[in-house]
């Protein structure tokens, strides 16, 4: 591969600020709520004291509104935080579908967007591997916006993890219109399948992505 | 008169409690979740402002701005976003957004800005009517 290591972290930093933009926005969009449901109580109080009678029960729904952002906002924080602290350590031990739900988790905006549904199915028991958690997390994240961009809208991708014989294997199923030319990966992606030691194909008869990972980032196929 | 407004945004509870606040301030609001939905609407009815979230699905605030101007070209829009970037900004006013705002918004700036834009889409309105009197002058022979 003639892509250069700075290519690489490039691009990983490239996806960190893709990740962080989606996060912004929907923490904005949960704070916007919350503005709006708290301005709504201070107009209704004013109303009462001016002698409109406002219901207890309407402000009691307007704090579960709140409430309920507050959680929201709680967890995509949680979120970002996890994805922060990926690039504590270069390689370490990951469970890889816990690893791919949470890029799943990651990339629901931009699903949300596209109309595109993301159903991560996990394995029976954890797939524990030795990678560079970071980098995996910035090729599935790439595997998958490839993915959403490519399924047409209301469809589901699925995104299947499974032990294999050499460590554990991530499928995206269920793309629809997948070029049959060699679209993807592209350049990038290979750069970093083979710096995680993965294998990366697209299968378009199939309609799927696989990415097999070994068990210990030292070893190779 | 009250502010003829319509609010787009994909988050319904934003939109429902916005709508909300903007009626109990005596505003007449209509609103919409999709862009597609809001295309519907404009074309039945006229806005003295439109409130547009620049990011939804199906498809962006920047897109659903240039058909809102092709089917209304004097429609008063101000964009809202969650995350404002200058070149958004740039390009929003580019395609004739009125303004472009950060959520989440203060209503006090919001409503001024509603008020500007009735201000201003009544001056348009005086101004094509004031031109349509005077080619009709300029055809009549007394």
């Amino acid at each position: 591969m003639d892509l250069k290591p700075d290519t690489i972290y490039e691009t990983g930093l490239r996806t960190f600020g893709r990740i962080s933009a989606d996060i912004s926005h929907e923490i904005k969009n949960a704070l916007a709520i919350i503005n709006e449901n708290a301005g709504l109580m201070e107009d209704l109080s004013a109303l009462a004291d001016q002698g409109m009678p406002v219901e207890p029960q309407r402000f009691r729904g307007l704090a579960a509104n709140i409430l309920k952002q507050i959680g929201r906002a709680d967890d995509i924080v949680k979120k970002m935080n996890r994805f922060a602290h990926s690039t504590d350590e270069a390689v370490r031990q990951v469970d890889l579908g816990d690893t791919a739900a949470f890029v799943a988790a990651l990339s629901g905006r931009l699903a949300a967007m596209h109309r595109v549904s993301l159903d991560p199915v996990p394995p029976d028991a954890p797939v524990l591997l030795t990678a560079h958690l970071f980098f995996l997390e910035t090729l599935l994240h790439r595997c998958l916006s490839f993915a959403i961009r490519t399924t047409e809208p209301e469809k589901t991708v699925r995104i299947v993890t499974c032990p294999t014989e050499i460590g554990g294997q991530v499928r995206l199923c269920g793309i629809g219109g997948l070029p049959h030319d060699a679209v993807f990966p592209g350049a990038t992606e290979k750069a970093l399948a083979e710096m995680l030691k993965s294998r990366l194909v697209t299968d378009a008869a199939a309609g799927e992505i696989r990415l097999d990972i070994p068990g210990d980032v030292t070893s190779s196929f | 008169m009250a502010e003829k407004v319509l609010i787009v945004d994909d988050e319904k509870e934003f939109l429902e409690t916005m709508a909300e606040r903007m009626r109990l301030r005596g505003m007449e609001v209509s609103t919409a979740t999709s862009p597609t939905e809001a295309l519907k609407i404009i074309e039945k009815e006229n806005f003295d402002a439109i409130i547009l979230d620049l990011m939804m699905p199906e498809m962006d605030g920047l897109t659903t701005l240039s058909k809102v101007k092709e089917k209304k070209a004097d429609a008063q829009v101000i964009l809202l976003t969650g995350h404002a970037t200058l070149e958004k900004g740039i390009e929003a006013m580019k395609l004739g957004a009125m303004d472009f705002l950060e959520k989440p918004i203060d209503l006090k700036a919001l409503t001024d800005k509603i008020k500007k834009a009735q201000a201003r889409k009544m001056i348009i309105v005086e101004k094509r009517t004031e031109e349509k009197l005077k080619q009709i002058m300029g055809k009549k022979y007394w």
